[in-house]
């Protein structure tokens, strides 16, 4: 069956890895259907709209989040889907639009769930300003409080300022009054990785250890926050390319006739990305933490074991027999197996220099990274990354290479 | 329907099978069904990620076939969209085997003479063999030995959820390699034939289609997908032809294909963002039953309340005859003295 080539717009800003997403999700369904589309992206990926009601299309999905957008596409007559967050309220819903949503109650409940189940007991949620572009945020406002409640704790939502240039230090040391202000150990949900991250940074300005004082997530899994951050931050995966799959099958059935307006579908995350930031344990000596927390930073950069006692304040003989009676192992030991998870994530990741990713762990060589290896997992750093390549499906492989892609354009 | 009365020596057992990393499995041999599978999710607490019912009782029924062995050929349309399966035998007869890492089950004696049952176990001696790995993997081996000409479609109907039953499957992350899928045609009427023209299904393209898991996806939005094959039954009830592919409409095994063991590969992977579990699903067989629980409303199950739709997944691997490449019917043709050997492995692990 072949059918005619439809010309249909996409609206959306793909300078946000969110947008990139839905539509990596569009072109796949896309080149997994005879379905041929012409589409229409402006250039540099921003938004434009000017004309947009007088465009000759056949169809259009556009991102709603935008409000400029969605009042723009108001007397729009050609077949149109709408993308955009999910809303407490039904009535906030445009009108007449089939909508794919992202689930904003399960993106917040799945990253307080991994609080929670991190053994946190006190939680927070680090917002946004309200504004019109955000509406969002308001959203995973509504889902943190209704959870609260239902658990029958008072909501602490902080807003902060937004990040601007010349209030910069000013909104960092609002961040960190509230921090302090909160009962520790504490739980933290951002609604962005961007907002988890300057609140990452506020807490190492603040010298609050993460995640034992502070345990963090935050929302979109986006690489590029990944690298900004020196503590591995965790953060929920958004089904943003399966909304795109979806929105453009709802767009592909209604170019065949097929009549869509009350459709509504919410896509739930589809992933969370569990690392340090939120790894909380139960709570350990303050110079454990402290020892630890500083470790966690810069083991990576060749560290002694006097440079830690030297930032906890204490002598090196005690800093030894606190760890030793807290966590069963040397201060050493611990340097150590921070490298040997920094060295396994990289080699997961695949093909790398093994002289490299000794450098870049704070190995002194790689033939002392090898014999750590050999000690440790009974295995040489090769051998553990061919078992592990080996035994993970070719899908995911190529994800990880997608990440790194969008890390280099963005 | 009636139980007769049973010839057994002694009461029907319930078997357990564990391994080093605190999993357990139990089966009873009420229908050598899976009763429950205990494994630790990403703090490491332990969960049933099992559907079942609250005591042995209900296994002599399992009207809803919970973790049975079952059987999906038979006069009606066992491969159309929204058909239940049977149980292969009421009653099995359970020995560990391996020094008790493993369970060796044969339907008991007093089956055969169970009519109503009894459709075809006569004709085959069947044996099923489950087996729990340190790694996670549950083995589901079974071997068929036919002493007349025999039909045989077996499966698993475990019936999984990830989430130790927190929540329905619907947040679940499914990925199936498969290109191909069995679409149901027309009316209930129509009967599924072996080989003739009037055949109940369809061998349909995957692509641009809510039966499209090639890319993993959330089974949620893929159930409001529009789409006449899942209003049909009620969501997803549908055969999928899984491993290499056929090239369409070239090569393919003779007509009574499939009795050579393939090598088992894995065909599908469901996730669990939740719980961080994973399972993984390994096959020597070319057909894979995704049923996304749409009959298990009102079923009384372990929780405070009766189940409802959606409440738990299953991925059900069984045999597919094929001829000149195309699918003819489900399960296997086997003659006098021929015997069939299938191997299913579910892999539990856990995801970051």
């Amino acid at each position: 069956m072949t059918s005619k080539t439809h010309r249909i717009a996409l609206l959306f800003n793909a300078n946000k890895i969110f947008d990139r997403e839905v539509i990596t999700g569009i072109a796949d369904y896309l080149s997994s259907t005879r379905t041929q589309w012409d589409l229409f992206l402006e250039e540099d990926f921003r938004l434009r709209l000017s004309g947009i009601e007088k465009w000759q299309g056949d169809g259009i999905i556009a991102d709603f989040d935008d409000p400029t957008v969605a009042a723009a596409l108001e007397s729009c007559t050609a077949p149109l889907v709408a993308v955009g967050g999910s809303y407490e309220d039904a009535a906030d819903y445009p009108a007449g639009v089939p909508y794919v949503a992202t689930d904003n109650f399960k993106l917040i409940k799945l990253a307080y769930e991994t609080l929670i189940e991190a053994g946190l007991r006190n939680f927070a949620l680090f917002s946004l300003p309200e504004a019109r572009e955000n509406r969002w945020a308001q959203e995973r406002e509504k889902a943190f409080a209704a959870l609260m409640r239902r658990d029958r704790m008072a909501p602490a939502i902080f807003r902060g300022q937004c990040t601007r240039a010349p209030t910069w230090d000013e909104a960092v040391q609002e961040q960190i009054e509230w921090l302090r202000s909160l009962p520790k150990p504490v739980g933290i949900v951002a609604v962005t990785d961007a907002r988890a991250r300057q609140l990452l940074q506020a807490c190492t300005l603040a010298g609050i250890a993460v995640p034992e004082q502070v345990a963090l997530i935050g929302i979109d899994n986006d690489p590029l926050a990944r690298v900004l951050t020196r503590i591995p931050m965790s953060s929920v995966i958004q089904g943003a390319q399966e909304m795109g799959r979806t929105a453009a099958h709802l767009l592909d059935q209604m170019l065949h006739g097929v009549r869509l307006a009350g459709t509504r579908i919410l896509v739930p995350p589809s992933g969370i990305n569990v690392l340090a930031s939120s790894r909380h344990e139960a709570p350990k000596h303050p110079h454990v933490m402290r020892a630890r927390h500083f470790i966690r930073q810069y083991a990576c950069q060749g560290i002694r074991t006097d440079q830690v006692a030297d930032y906890v304040g204490i002598s090196r003989s005690s800093l030894e027999s606190y760890f030793r009676q807290e966590l069963g192992c040397s201060v050493h030991d611990e340097i150590l197996r921070f490298r040997l998870d920094t060295a396994t994530a990289i080699l997961e990741r695949g093909d790398c220099n093994l002289a490299d990713v000794a450098l870049k762990c704070g190995f002194t060589s790689s033939q002392y990274m090898h014999s750590v290896f050999k000690r440790e997992l009974g295995c040489s750093p090769r051998g553990y990354q061919e078992r592990m390549l080996k035994g993970r499906p070719k899908e995911q492989r190529q994800e990880q290479h997608c990440d790194d892609d969008a890390m280099l354009a963005g | 329907m009636t139980m007769p009365c049973l010839q057994v020596e002694r009461p029907v057992q319930l078997f357990t099978l564990r391994n080093l990393r605190d999993m357990r499995v139990t089966v009873s041999e009420h229908g050598a069904a899976l009763v429950s599978w205990w494994a630790p999710d990403r703090y490491g607490r332990m969960a049933d990620v099992l559907l079942g019912y609250p005591g042995d009782d209900g296994y002599a029924r399992n009207d809803a076939c919970l973790g049975a062995v079952v059987e999906r050929t038979s006069r009606v349309n066992e491969a159309l969209a929204g058909a239940a399966p049977r149980l292969h035998a009421r009653h099995w007869r359970g020995e560990l085997v391996d020094g008790g890492a493993g369970l060796r089950l044969r339907p008991a004696a007093a089956d055969h003479a169970d009519g109503a049952a009894a459709w075809s176990p006569g004709s085959a001696l069947v044996e099923v063999c489950y087996r729990l790995a340190d790694d996670g993997s549950l083995s589901i081996e079974v071997q068929a030995l036919a002493l007349a000409p025999a039909v045989l479609g077996l499966g698993s109907h475990a019936c999984f959820n990830l989430n130790g039953g927190r929540a329905d499957v619907r947040d679940h992350m499914l990925q199936i390699d498969a290109d191909c899928y069995l679409e149901a045609l027309g009316g209930a009427g129509d009967h599924a034939g072996d080989g003739g023209s009037g055949t109940g299904w369809r061998e349909a393209a995957v692509s641009g289609t809510p039966f499209d898991f090639r890319r993993p996806a959330a089974i949620g939005p893929r159930l409001r997908w529009p789409h006449d094959q899942i209003g049909r039954a009620g969501g997803f009830d549908h055969c999928y032809r899984v491993g290499a592919a056929p090239g369409m409409g070239t090569g393919g095994e003779g007509g009574a294909g499939g009795v050579v063991g393939r090598p088992l590969r894995q065909v599908a992977t469901i996730h669990d963002p939740g719980s961080g579990r994973s399972l993984q699903v390994l096959t020597t067989e070319a057909g894979l039953r995704f049923y996304s629980g749409n009959r298990l409303g009102g079923v009384a199950g372990r929780g405070a309340k009766p189940y409802a739709p959606h409440a738990g997944f299953c991925l059900e691997a069984g045999a597919l005859r094929t001829h000149g490449g195309c699918v003819q019917a489900a399960g296997v043709l086997l003659r006098a003295g021929e015997v069939y050997r299938q191997a299913t492995v579910y892999r539990l692990s856990l995801q970051a």
